[in-house]
């Protein structure tokens, strides 16, 4: 029963992660791969803030959020200029940089010692100490983040979006700043993503550099890929799918040291098989409602 | 001068196995066009091949380095035809490609790690020194060194001497021309991809028998390549050389003057400052060309 909560709340986690990164790749279709870095720094700040100043998880969540978006800046800007194919590239060097910040600022971060005792969040007196409560609350964020989502799926903010993606002159030629929307989007999709970081460090009560690695991002891409890039079913779709089936895993004669390999390689074949013969995804975007306007 | 010296091969040889992995990523990027990660996977087993038939079947070590790069040809050319061109035929986009070549990847990566776990493996068990005069030097770096000069000359003269090497400029530099003058597109990208993943697999081999080889390596070693051909200049395989020599020499001084743990970050910083200034890089021209 709490393995199954534990599973549950990874998949929430996970969902925030993929849904809020559908936005980048999937609305405004910027190709790129380092949602893993804003996750690490949501994480970073939000438990820092909370070890340091004392503060109460939200505001420090939303301090989190500030800064993801914020730091998206400094890829986002310079992704403007970029051409498409080395958008991919340069996200690697961007998530690789925050990699090695949080390894080699050991005065702030700890390094690869990590930062651990984070306490369990709090609200109104009431402390989440028990997986079943922190599921609750990983829900209630889901759902935020679903529902923020789709308000921007189907407003005007997401229509530009989507034609910038469809055709970006068009869109310019219609008078709209087609480079403050990137940064927009930029920044919703790092903000969100920091909300997870937030999570992940009170659910675990310890965060190091190595979960926020260049292979946890393309394994957020998986998801959104096998799911259904530019669908948020979609990508929850995928999360729940490549978080829950490696699980199941567990359940099988499979010694522990093989999980992770195993993985990985189901991680890669879903995408391959995905891209090859099914590139819209298990849920694709849906057509019919971009028809209704 | 010991020190000096010391630094000075190092960052030969950090130069020279760089150099293999960017110009094997050259061939299959400048003139393929695509974005092919399948290298990265390839290299990764080219290294376990290696190891594993060196040390696991107790075969000669230069008998396992030449089967190891001939699987490494085998296998070039079989995600060419059955994961690349499949997907260029169909029309799919650059990034479709390049994300389905990062799966060919991640699962590729994944075998050996399920296989044998994720900490280096060594492909030989002692290596033999050499010293000459004021440093003592392993052999393997003074191979590499000359190895890389040899694969960087012949590949200047493939290029610009010979049919096929012409061809692969063409291609490169104006697909489209190079069909109306009757070059055969799909071959001669193949035939590039295949030389390309052949190179960087000596690379892989050096690394097998130097530092040893984990699964993590191949992905590490085709970022490196991009930052090298991106500061040498896009579409310039000299510029990719001189690229590989200007980060090794800066590995090894920012490892001696700063910490090892910087070094990494400063190569990863200058890959994000030369995509977000100056893609061109130092030799790569306004309009693409594929040339030597």
């Amino acid at each position: 029963m709490e393995y199954g909560l534990h599973i549950l709340i990874m998949i929430g986690i996970y969902i925030i992660l993929a849904v809020s990164y559908n936005v980048l790749i999937g609305f405004i279709g910027i190709f790129a791969i380092c949602q893993a870095a804003f996750y690490g720094i949501g994480a970073y700040i939000s438990a820092l803030i909370l070890l340091h100043l004392g503060w109460n998880f939200i505001p420090a969540m939303f301090l989190g959020m500030l800064g993801a978006a914020v730091i998206s800046l400094s890829v986002g800007i310079p992704a403007l200029r970029i051409h498409w194919d080395y958008m991919a590239i340069f996200s690697f060097a961007f998530q690789m940089i925050i990699y090695h910040l949080l390894m080699n600022l050991v005065g702030i971060t700890r390094g690869p010692q990590g930062i651990a005792g984070i306490p369990k969040p709090e609200l109104i007196g009431f402390t989440f100490s028990s997986r079943f409560s922190f599921l609750i609350l990983t829900v209630v964020f889901v759902i935020l983040v679903l529902v923020i989502c789709r308000q921007i799926d189907r407003s005007p903010l997401g229509r530009v979006f989507r034609g910038i993606r469809e055709d970006e002159v068009a869109i310019k030629s219609l008078g709209k700043n087609t480079t403050l929307y990137k940064v927009i989007a930029f920044a919703i999709c790092g903000g969100l993503a920091a909300i997870s970081g937030s999570l992940i460090a009170h659910y675990i009560s310890y965060i190091s550099p190595s979960q926020f690695t260049l292979s946890e991002s393309l394994a957020i891409l998986c998801m959104v890929g096998l799911g259904g890039i530019g669908n948020i079913w979609g990508a929850l779709a995928g999360a729940v799918i490549l978080i829950g089936i490696p699980e199941l895993l567990r359940f099988l004669p499979i010694p522990s040291t093989m999980i992770g390999g195993i993985r990985q390689l189901i991680y890669g074949l879903a995408l391959v098989l995905m891209m090859m013969f099914r590139q819209q995804g298990i849920i694709p975007e849906r057509i019919g409602a971009r028809q209704k306007e | 001068m010991d020190t000096f010296l010391d630094l000075l091969v190092g960052a030969l040889y950090l130069s020279a196995s760089y150099l293999l992995v960017t110009l094997g990523f050259a061939f299959i990027f400048y003139i393929g066009r695509v974005l092919d990660i399948c290298f990265a996977g390839i290299y990764v087993w080219t290294g376990y091949a290696v190891w594993f038939i060196a040390i696991n079947l107790g075969i000669a070590l230069w008998i396992a380095i030449i089967a190891a790069i001939v699987l490494s040809g085998l296998l070039a050319w079989l995600t060419q035809i059955a994961v690349v061109w499949p997907m260029r035929n169909r029309g799919a986009s650059s990034f479709v490609i390049l994300v389905c070549t990062l799966g060919v990847m991640i699962g590729m990566e994944a075998i050996p790690s399920i296989i044998w776990g994720g900490e280096p493996r060594l492909a030989r068990e002692t290596s033999r020194i050499f010293t000459m005069g004021w440093i003592t030097v392993p052999d393997i770096k003074i191979i590499a060194i000359v190895l890389a000069l040899l694969v960087f000359f012949s590949v200047r003269y493939f290029l610009a001497r010979t049919r096929t090497g012409m061809a692969m400029q063409a291609v490169g530099s104006n697909a489209e021309m190079a069909r109306v003058v009757g070059i055969d597109i799909k071959k001669t990208c193949i035939l590039a991809a295949v030389l390309g993943c052949v190179i960087g697999s000596v690379g892989a081999v050096i690394v097998s028998v130097d530092t040893g080889i984990s699964p993590m390596t191949g992905f590490e070693a085709i970022l490196i390549a991009f930052v090298c051909a991106i500061l040498g200049g896009f579409g310039s395989f000299s510029g990719a050389a001189i690229g590989a020599l200007i980060i090794g020499m800066v590995r090894v001084m920012s490892g001696w003057a700063l910490s090892t743990l910087w070094q990494e970050f400063l190569v990863f910083f200058i890959l994000f400052s030369l995509i977000a200034f100056r893609p061109r890089g130092i030799f790569g021209k306004k309009v693409w060309k594929a040339e030597v």
